[in-house]
C-alpha cells in the first residue's frame, strides 16, 4: 500500500539553515517557519494558529496533507500551502 | 490548584463608589459573553452552565450562529447571568464574519440591548496558553470588564504542566478563575470574579504594557513571552508529543487508510441512524393512528372530525415520524465532532474536493447539509475563499437532507416493501447520487461562472478526545426542537391549508356511491362482510370524487400536463407542487390526500400512503413512478426557508434564483429520463 509520508526526501547536502519548503521536510522533522508566499488572511490565520516568525515546529505528517506540531496546536495544511510556505529546518 | 481564583495584587482595590452601568444595578442580573479559540471547551462550559435553558440566536442583521442562555447563580453578587456564547476565533482582529460579530457584540454596536455584554469571560485552554493569550489580550484591550476562565486545567495537571495563576492574573490585570468546564470543577468561583472584574478598573500601566494591537509580530512575540513566563519554560518540546495522536492521525489522514476510515465511519453513522431510528419511528407511527382513532371516536362526523383527523393529525404525524433520525444524526455527528475525527476527514476530503474546485472546508458545511441545509449553508460562512464559499452554499442543497428523509423512507419501502436490504442499497444510492451531483455542479461552476484559483486549506486539528454525551444530548435537544417547531407551525399551517384545499368547496355524491348505498340498504340478506365492502367501495368512490373536484384537484388537474411525462398522476402533482415550500411536506401531503380512501383507517400513515390509488383504481407508485420520483426530490431544491438563507449569505437573489433554476431544471430532467428509461427497460 502507498504511504506518500517521507515519499518526498529532503535533501540532505542542503544546508541546516537554508529555507526551504515545508512540503519538502520528512515526517518527524523540526524547523522553523521563514515565510509564506500566500494572502494577507491566510497569513493572518497561519499567524494566530501559532504559526508565526518566531515559532519552532515539528513535521507530523508530510505528503498530500501535511500536519505540523506548532506549541500545543496541531495544524493540517494542505499541500498547496504547504508548498508555499518557507522554512528553517534544524 | 484546581479551583482557585487568582487575582493581581495591583488590581484588587476594588471602588464601591464606581459608578457601573450593567443590568445589576436595576435586575441583579447581569449579561456575559463568553469569547476563546475553537476547541478549548467554551461550548461545553455554556451547555454545563445552561443545560436546556440555551436557545439559538440570530442577532439582527447577523447570520452567524451564536447560542444565548441563563446561568441562575447562588451568588451574593447575582442572581441570574445571561450567557452569550458567541463563536470560536483565534483573534478578534481577523478578517473573517465571526470576528467581526464579536468585535460588533464586544463594542455593542448591535441593534439590540440584549447583545450588549457587561463584561468577557475569555476561555482559555490552559495547555496552549502561547496561543490562547492573544485573544484575552485583545479583550482586555477593548476595556470591557474581563474575567479569564483557564480551562482544561485538570488536563495540564495531568500532564504534569505548572502554570502560575497569580503571575498570568497579574499579567493581564484580571481575575483568573481555573475550571473544568468538563467535570464542572471551579466554575462555582466565576460569578464573584465577574463581580470583581465588574467593579475594579484595570490599571491604565498594566493596559500600557499589553502589546500593541495593530502589530502582528509584536502580539506573537507577547504571547510567546508571557506564556514561558507563566509555565515556567516552554510548555512544547521535541520529546512531548502525543505518539498516540501521531499514530492515529497516520491512519485517519492516509491517502488510502483514511478514505476507507471516513467511508466506513459514515457508513456506520448512516446504518446506525436507519436502524436505530426504526424502533421509536414505528412508536410514533403507532401513536398517530391511536390518536386518530381516538379522535374519530371521539367526535361526531363533520368539519372539526375532518380537519383534526385528516388535516392536523395525518399531515403533522406524516413529518414528526422522522424525529427520531434527525435526532441521532445530530446525536452521532455531534459525538464524531467531539471526537477531534472530523477535522481530519476534512482534510482527508480536501484532497478529492480541490479535484472539484473545493477545499476540505466545505466538508462541514456538507456534512450538517445532510441534517438540514440551512445550517450547512450558514457554516459556509466558515469558508474563507469567496468562490470556494458560493459554490458550497450553491451545492449544499444537493446534500440528502432530514426532510427528504420522509420522501425516501416512503418511495423505497413502496417500492422494495419485502426486500429491504435492497430498499437500504437505494436508500444510499440516494444520498450518492446528491453527492454526485453536488460535486460535478461544483465542478461546473467553477470552470464557467466562478472560474479561478481557490484557497488551499489550513486548519486546527483538536486533540482526540472521549466525545461528551452531555453536549451531544444537548445539541440534540436543540435541533429536534427546531424542528417540532417548525412541524407544529409552518408545517400544521401547510396541513391545514392542504386539508381545506382537499376538502372544499363541497361536491354532491357521485350517483354510483348513491346506488351501492341504496344497495346494500335494500338487500335484506346480503351477508356481512359483503355490505361492509361495498359501503367501503361507496366511501372511496365518493372520497376520490370529493377530491378530484376539491380546489387542490383542479389546480393539481391544471399543472398535471407537465408532470405527466415524469409518471405522475394529479395528486402526485399536487404533493410535488405543495412540497415546493418545504419537501418534507410530500409525505404529509400524501397523507392527507390518501387519509379516507379504502381502509387507511385502520392502517399506519405509511400504509395507507403505499396504498393509494390513481383515479382509474391503478396503484399510485409503481416502480418507474417511484423511481423518478425519487430522482425528483434527490436534486430538487423544495426548500424555500434554503433559497432564502441562500439569498441572505450571498447578498442577493442572484445565486438563490439561479440555484432554484438549476435544481429543477435537473431534477425534472432527471426524472423524466427515470421514468422513460424505467419503462424502456420494463422495470
Amino acid at each position: 500500500m502507498f504511504d506518500d509520508t517521507n515519499a518526498v526526501g529532503v535533501t540532505d547536502a542542503l544546508s541546516a539553515l537554508q529555507p526551504l519548503g515545508l512540503d519538502l521536510l520528512k515526517a518527524g522533522q523540526c524547523a522553523r517557519f521563514h515565510q509564506a508566499d500566500l494572502t494577507c488572511d491566510d497569513c493572518a490565520m497561519l499567524s494566530a494558529l501559532g504559526l508565526n516568525d518566531q515559532c519552532r515546529f515539528r513535521v507530523c505528517r508530510s505528503g498530500t496533507t501535511c500536519i505540523l506540531q506548532v506549541g500545543g496546536t496541531r495544524i493540517g495544511l494542505s499541500r498547496r500551502v504547504a508548498e508555499k510556505i518557507t522554512v528553517v529546518p534544524e | 490548584m484546581t479551583g482557585m481564583m487568582n487575582t493581581a495584587d495591583n488590581q484588587s482595590q476594588q471602588s464601591s463608589t464606581q459608578s457601573t452601568k450593567t443590568n445589576l444595578d436595576k435586575t441583579g442580573k447581569i449579561r456575559v459573553a463568553l469569547l476563546g479559540n475553537p476547541n478549548t471547551g467554551k461550548t461545553t462550559l455554556f451547555n454545563r452552565l445552561c443545560g436546556m435553558r440555551a436557545k439559538t440566536a440570530n442577532f439582527p442583521g447577523i447570520t452567524v450562529e451564536a447560542r444565548v442562555g441563563r446561568w441562575s447563580v447562588s451568588s451574593e453578587a447575582f442572581k441570574e447571568i445571561d450567557l452569550i456564547d458567541l463563536p470560536g476565533l483565534y483573534r478578534l482582529a481577523l478578517n473573517t464574519p465571526e470576528a467581526a460579530l464579536c468585535r460588533n457584540v464586544i463594542a455593542g454596536n448591535l441593534e439590540s440591548d440584549a447583545t450588549h455584554p457587561d463584561a468577557l469571560l475569555i476561555i482559555l485552554d490552559a495547555t496552549n496558553l502561547e496561543r490562547n493569550l492573544a485573544i484575552a489580550v485583545e479583550a482586555i484591550k477593548s476595556g470591557k470588564p474581563t474575567v479569564v476562565a483557564l480551562n482544561m486545567i485538570d488536563i495540564a495537571n495531568k500532564r504534569n504542566m505548572e502554570i502560575d495563576t497569580r503571575l498570568l492574573s497579574k499579567t493581564l490585570a484580571c481575575p483568573v478563575v481555573e475550571i473544568s468546564a468538563k467535570s464542572g470543577k471551579g466554575i462555582e468561583l466565576i460569578p464573584a470574579a465577574l463581580n470583581e472584574a465588574i467593579l475594579s478598573h484595570i490599571p491604565n500601566n498594566v493596559i500600557a504594557q499589553l502589546p500593541d494591537l495593530t502589530d502582528q509580530t509584536a502580539v506573537d512575540t507577547w504571547c510567546n513571552a508571557a506564556a514561558i513566563k507563566i509555565y515556567g519554560s516552554e510548555s512544547w518540546s521535541d520529546s512531548s508529543h502525543d505518539k498516540m495522536t501521531d499514530r492515529l492521525d497516520h491512519v485517519f489522514t492516509h491517502p488510502i487508510l483514511g478514505l476507507v476510515s471516513f467511508c466506513l465511519v459514515m457508513a456506520g453513522l448512516f446504518m446506525v441512524v436507519f436502524a436505530v431510528a426504526n424502533y421509536p419511528m414505528d412508536i410514533i407511527d403507532g401513536f398517530f393512528g391511536t390518536a386518530t382513532e381516538y379522535v374519530a371516536g371521539l367526535l361526531p362526523e363533520g368539519f372539526i372530525r375532518d380537519l383534526l383527523t385528516d388535516g392536523i393529525i395525518a399531515g403533522v404525524g406524516g413529518v414528526v415520524i422522522f424525529l427520531p433520525q434527525i435526532c441521532l444524526l445530530f446525536f452521532l455527528i455531534s459525538l464524531l465532532e467531539d471526537t477531534g475525527y472530523l477535522a481530519r476527514a476534512a482534510l482527508v476530503v480536501d484532497r478529492l474536493f480541490a479535484k472539484f474546485g473545493l477545499s476540505g472546508h466545505s466538508f462541514i458545511p456538507f456534512l450538517s447539509s445532510h441534517a438540514c441545509a440551512i445550517p450547512g449553508i450558514m457554516s459556509a460562512k466558515l469558508i474563507p475563499d469567496r468562490r470556494n464559499r458560493i459554490t458550497t452554499i450553491f451545492v449544499a442543497p444537493f446534500m440528502s437532507c432530514a426532510a427528504r428523509v420522509p420522501v425516501y423512507v416512503l418511495l423505497t419501502g413502496i417500492l422494495f416493501a419485502n426486500r429491504p436490504a435492497v430498499a437500504g442499497l437505494v436508500f444510499f444510492g440516494c444520498y450518492v447520487l446528491g453527492g454526485v451531483a453536488a460535486l460535478l455542479t461544483a465542478l461546473l461552476i467553477r470552470r464557467t461562472v466562478l472560474a479561478g484559483p481557490s484557497q488551499p486549506m489550513v486548519l486546527e486539528l483538536p486533540t482526540y478526545k472521549m466525545p461528551s454525551l452531555r453536549t451531544a444530548i444537548l445539541m440534540t435537544w436543540d435541533r429536534a426542537f427546531a424542528f417540532l417547531k417548525n412541524a407544529g407551525t409552518v408545517i400544521l399551517g401547510i396541513s391545514i391549508v392542504l386539508w381545506w384545499l382537499g376538502s372544499f368547496p363541497a361536491v354532491s355524491v357521485p350517483d354510483e356511491a348513491v346506488a351501492l348505498r341504496n344497495q346494500v340498504e335494500q338487500t335484506v340478506d346480503m351477508p356481512l362482510e359483503t355490505q361492509e365492502a361495498m359501503l367501503s367501495d361507496a366511501d372511496a368512490i365518493e372520497t376520490m370524487n370529493a377530491q378530484a373536484n376539491s380546489y387542490i384537484g383542479r389546480m393539481g388537474k391544471a399543472v398535471q400536463p407537465a408532470f405527466a411525462p415524469l409518471g405522475y398522476d394529479w395528486k402526485l402533482t399536487v404533493a410535488v407542487l405543495t412540497s415546493f415550500a418545504a419537501r418534507e411536506v410530500f409525505a404529509s401531503t400524501m397523507a392527507v390526500l390518501t387519509s379516507g380512501s379504502d381502509d387507511t383507517e385502520d392502517e399506519g400513515v405509511l400504509q395507507g400512503i403505499s396504498n393509494a390509488t390513481r383515479d382509474d383504481g391503478s396503484p399510485m407508485f409503481n416502480t418507474p413512478t417511484a423511481l423518478s420520483l425519487l430522482v425528483f426530490y434527490v436534486l430538487a431544491m423544495q426548500c424555500l426557508p434554503t433559497l432564502a438563507v441562500t439569498r441572505r449569505e450571498t447578498g442577493g437573489w442572484k445565486w438563490a434564483g439561479f440555484q432554484l433554476g438549476y435544481m429543477s431544471v435537473l431534477a425534472y430532467v432527471a426524472a423524466l429520463v427515470t421514468y422513460q428509461g424505467s419503462i424502456m427497460f420494463g422495470l
